[in-house]
């Protein structure tokens, strides 16, 4: 497990993988800002996945969006959400605090054609998942906004292991 | 037609008969045209599990009757009991085969199925068997208790403790993946040595430095040989062994990704195997096994992924084949009229034969990649970014659009031919269902 305190008070942990991981930092930004994305690639493998909040801090009332970015290295590829065996489908587990409220199921990018002989649906290059969520009424304060990926990456001969990271992102609440 | 119903399955696997000493001639290798099998309730398909049926033949409950275990992509074994008689033979559908208080299972979630290979392991007197796996590629021993018994799988490891399987050594922890394991005595010192069928065609050897009670395999592989090259088969090499010829010396029958199947005969002596190169014994499945196009089932040709069992089937005292595999094939509707008939297969074809621009680009794309980012560069941050905007450049190119907007006519056209579909999504993929059949191919 690797435990990253960033410049701006992000803290950023990531389970699951067994390769190396860089972490890039965003210098910290003013309230109520875009929250830069958090780069983080696990060298020697073939995806990147950065979770990213379109606002850091937020109101109660508040709509705002997150999003799940899966760089996926030159000529691998990724299956869909709804991909079956279940085992092979990407996985997005939202996990966020009371008063956190999802107004949408994920919002998943166009699909393309496998470059393997089922030519079947794919995901290649790059993946941003999104969705969009309301703040309710919540404790002023940091939370967190937790998110658990699962994704097997395959190229044109075979699939790999299906991986698993837990990405978190702090959010500001305020009055 | 059903093999169930029509043959003669001999008493034990290839391990409990010595085939016939004299032998016969090497033209009489011909084999008649294959029969897939049958349960009672129809044609075994491994379709559901996503197919790559993994056939092994073995008498699993000491009946005296050969019952086929039955391995699939989905990881676990499934019997089927041959209830009929040695006569007329006739295999039912039972539970999947259990190992202590769980069903047995390997972990596998591609491109291969889970293949049982049955034998003594450990000379007690049992039979147990072992399977390949596709992730992480090592060996599996299920040691038999009896009654058709076995016990928590236990991975075979070298005297170093390091998992047999095929890169001892592995720069990369998929390195072994997909690869197939068949037990054989190959120096003759009474153990159990294993052959090791490569994801990438190649075929290797693990030497048993034990005994026949207590394993201790060497820590590396020796590559196995064709003739005076190694041995390889397009991929996926599935090996078998069994006296192919009846001439007293155990052969390498071998299947093959592209569903080809491959004899190599033992031209060498008893403890000191030699193989001449290999002759074709199952031509390889003319296309990529996708979307196959049949009026009806039945008429579906063996597919691709050949994994191969040999045994005497029609105990006429030679051996025969069995091959499980995979295809995925349209299913249009039996009330077709032969208008819409003409009208969908019509489709079908141009679909097949259209070019794609796209696809040729991106045939292109991938080639300059591999020149530009060597080896594990192709992981880079730099060829990472250089792969965003130049693949999305093709996504967004006119050729991508025309093969969009193909797609989706196409799945428009043909999904009311269709009785049913793998999928409800509206991709090309979504429409042809998968399959796993079990071939016989029968000697004349």
């Amino acid at each position: 497990m690797w435990k990253c305190v960033l410049l701006c008070g992000v803290v950023v942990t990531i389970v699951g993988c067994d390769a190396k991981i860089e972490t890039s930092v965003q210098p910290s930004q003013p309230a109520k800002s875009t929250v830069k994305p958090i780069e983080q690639r696990a060298n020697g493998t073939q995806v990147s996945v950065t979770l990213r909040l379109s606002e850091a801090v937020v109101r109660p009332g508040d709509k705002f969006e997150v999003a799940v970015e899966m760089k996926i290295a030159p000529m691998w590829e990724i299956h869909p959400l709804a991909a079956l065996p279940a085992e092979t489908a990407t996985k997005l587990n939202l996990i966020t605090p009371e008063g956190i409220r999802a107004e949408s199921e994920w919002i998943e990018p166009k699909t393309a054609r496998s470059m393997g002989a089922s030519g079947q649906p794919v995901h290649m290059g790059k993946a941003v998942f999104k969705r969009s969520l309301a703040v309710d009424s919540m404790a002023v304060g940091e939370h967190e906004i937790i998110c658990k990926v699962g994704y097997q990456v395959c190229n044109e001969q075979q699939c790999l292991k299906p991986e698993t990271l837990t990405l978190s992102v702090p959010l500001m609440v305020r009055e | 037609m059903s093999y169930a119903k029509t043959f003669l399955i001999a008493l034990s696997s290839i391990w409990a008969i010595p085939f016939a000493a004299a032998g016969w001639a090497v033209a009489d290798t011909e084999l008649a045209p294959p029969v897939r099998l049958e349960d009672s309730e129809g044609v075994i398909d491994t379709g559901p599990a996503w197919g790559h049926s993994s056939p092994a033949i073995e008498d699993l409950d000491g009946d005296g009757l050969a019952d086929l275990v039955l391995g699939d992509y989905g990881g676990k074994f499934r019997v089927y009991k041959n209830v009929g008689s040695k006569s007329e033979p006739a295999f039912e559908k039972q539970d999947q085969l259990q190992a202590s208080d769980a069903p047995a299972e390997v972990r596998i979630y591609c491109c291969i199925g889970g293949q049982p290979r049955f034998v003594d392991f450990d000379n007690d007197g049992v039979r147990d068997f072992i399977s390949n796996s596709y992730d992480p590629g090592h060996c599996y021993y299920f040691r038999g208790l009896g009654d058709g018994k076995f016990e928590k799988p236990v991975e075979i490891v070298d005297k170093n403790d390091v998992p047999v399987r095929s890169s001892p050594e592995q720069k990369q922890n998929f390195q072994s993946f997909g690869s197939f394991y068949m037990p054989v005595d190959w120096d003759d010192d009474g153990d159990s040595d294993l052959l090791i069928g490569c994801f990438s065609g190649d075929l290797k050897l693990r030497i048993n430095e034990g005994d026949a009670e207590n394993y201790s395999f060497a820590g590396e592989n020796v590559v196995v040989n064709a003739g005076d090259e190694p041995l390889k088969v397009s991929a996926h090499c599935c090996p078998v062994v069994a006296d192919w010829d009846g001439d007293g010396l155990w052969d390498l029958v071998v299947g093959s990704g592209d569903g080809s199947v491959n004899w190599y005969r033992n031209g060498g002596n008893k403890g000191e195997p030699r193989f001449e190169k290999g002759i074709e014994l199952v031509a390889k499945h003319d296309g990529s096994g996708y979307n196959l196009l049949r009026w009806n089932v039945n008429e579906l040709p063996p597919g691709i992924r050949s994994q191969v069992e040999v045994n005497d089937f029609n105990n006429d005292g030679k051996p025969d084949l069995l091959v499980g595999d995979f295809s995925t094939a349209y299913a249009p509707r039996p009330d077709l009229t032969q208008e819409e008939k003409d009208e969908f297969t019509t489709t079908i074809e141009e679909a097949a034969n259209r070019t794609s621009g796209y696809v040729e680009k991106m045939n292109k794309l991938r080639e300059d990649f591999s020149k530009r980012y060597p080896g594990d560069e192709v992981y880079s941050d730099e060829a990472t970014e250089a792969w965003q905007t130049e693949y999305q450049a093709l996504r967004e190119s006119p050729e991508a659009k025309e093969l969009e907007a193909t797609d989706a006519k196409f799945v428009d056209k043909v999904r009311p031919f269709l009785a049913e579909t793998h999928g409800d999504g509206n991709e090309s993929h979504d429409l042809a269902i998968p399959h796993g059949f079990v071939w016989v191919y029968l000697r004349k």
